[in-house]
């Protein structure tokens, strides 16, 4: 079932400005140059995008929003974990507040105004540098039927179109999975994804099957998640859903 | 399910999405005046809009307000049993959407909110005040671990929607309401991370 590849797919671009105008022209420049886009207006929503979708590519950011700055929006990305390279785009240009967002985790600055062929150059650079990174690592894939779990990308896709799975969704199914259809006790499954604090809150594990039940139901080719000994799971190949 | 307690208390709080963006906006477009008056349009309907909603259902006696924090109002109900529990989320899920359109559709912004349940007692206080004025006029205040958990949730709740703890899922009898997964945020001070993020819907909705 574990198996190599190489993934070949859109780059996905997270576009956070609280300027509708600028937002707009960004998002259509960024589509003509073949990136996916999707948009925020402020740093929850940002956020919002960060933790409830598959991780974008790149990250464009806006220094100023009306709920925080684009800085403290890096920091607390990288303090949870998450790599995606930022591009922020600013009207501050002292060296202060270069090395704020410098240290913050951003990895390219821009000044306002600029010109939308030099944005394109630098993303196109951060871009290079990511694949340069991962040119050493092609992608692991865990596949069962029509699901196919990225390991390296943490990606999931569902034939051939992308999955959108929340973090520990993902981490459940890639459990799942490697488990290779043997049966996964609720009470391992908990303590893996939760630790201690899952274990205090088995209706969490609930929660998360019940989601993934709905997600994988969309589609025949999907393998089956199923009871399949006390309070244990399994997921097996095979059409539809049983519960 | 959760065996029902009768010291259960269930918050309701709904707020205004993203109300500074709203004031600065307004202040510099429409002048001061302008927002002051959408919030007292805010005040002023959604507690008519949850009562017009709670009386469809049969629920008797008007919504207590518990707190009014800037643009946040908190109400507070002691449910007699899990079906007038589900009963008030299943109003208030009701009445939030519908105040969110009218204020949208008024004054520009959007409502979200927050339903959470917890047993008064034990790891959660009440402190009852002599003096009104410190608790905000109610003349007391909860304190404790579930009473933070929903004030943590507020700012991750949909434009238009309800979220509710992962507790509130084995209070419900969900034959009303369901709880959708719709994303999962670390929060300050929850040992629980990622949070999973709960929405509330009716069962008949899409």
């Amino acid at each position: 079932m574990l198996s190599t590849t190489t993934a070949d797919s859109p780059i996905q671009v997270l576009l956070v400005d609280d300027d509708p105008r600028l937002r707009t022209l960004l998002q259509d420049e960024l589509e003509d140059e073949g990136y996916q886009v999707s948009t925020a207006a402020d740093a929850a929503g940002a956020w919002d995008q960060l933790n409830h979708c598959s991780p974008p590519d790149l990250l464009v950011l806006d220094w100023s929003l009306p709920d925080g700055s684009g800085p403290e929006v890096c920091q607390r990305m990288r303090e949870a974990g998450i790599t995606v390279p930022v591009l922020m785009l600013t009207g501050h240009d002292d060296v202060t507040d270069r090395v704020l967002a410098l240290d913050a985790g951003v990895d390219d600055y821009l000044v306002k105004p600029f010109s939308v062929e030099e944005l394109l150059a630098r993303l196109r650079a951060l871009q290079r540098r990511r694949w340069e990174a991962e040119v050493d690592q092609p992608d692991q894939l865990l596949v069962l039927g029509g699901l196919s779990l990225n390991l390296t990308a943490e990606t999931a896709s569902l034939s051939g179109s992308v999955l959108p799975l929340l973090k520990k969704e993902y981490d459940l199914l890639v459990q799942l999975l490697l488990a290779d259809g043997k049966a996964c006790s609720s009470e391992v499954l908990l303590l893996n994804l939760w630790g201690e604090a899952g274990l205090a809150s088995p209706t969490i594990l609930d929660v998360y099957l019940e989601s993934i039940r709905q997600k994988l139901s969309t589609d025949d080719s999907s393998p089956r998640l199923q009871l399949c000994a006390d309070d244990a799971w399994c997921l097996i190949e095979g059409g539809g859903v049983s519960a | 399910m959760t065996l029902f307690s009768d010291d259960l208390i269930l918050l309701l709080s709904v707020d205004i999405v993203s109300s500074a963006a709203f004031k600065a906006n307004s202040s510099s477009e429409m002048g001061r005046l302008s927002w002051v008056q959408a919030f007292e349009t805010f005040y002023q309907r959604v507690p008519l809009i949850l009562d017009s909603e709670r009386a469809k259902l049969q629920l008797s006696g008007p919504l207590d307000l518990w707190k009014s924090i800037g643009d946040q109002l908190v109400f507070l109900v002691r449910p007699h049993s899990a079906e007038q529990l589900e009963q008030e989320c299943l109003a208030f899920v009701r009445g939030l959407r519908q105040a969110s359109q009218e204020l949208m559709k008024q004054w520009g912004f959007e409502l979200h909110g927050v339903a959470w349940a917890f047993v008064e007692g034990g790891d959660n206080a009440t402190f009852r005040f002599q003096a009104p004025q410190l608790s905000g006029g109610t003349g007391f205040d909860l304190i404790g671990p579930d009473v933070d958990l929903g004030f943590r949730l507020v700012s991750f709740a949909p434009d238009g929607g309800v979220l509710a703890p992962l507790s509130l899922r084995s209070l419900l009898p969900q034959s009303a309401l369901q709880m959708r997964l719709i994303g999962e945020a670390d929060l300050k001070g929850i040992e629980l991370r990622p949070y999973p993020l709960l929405q509330l819907h009716e069962v008949s909705s899409p």
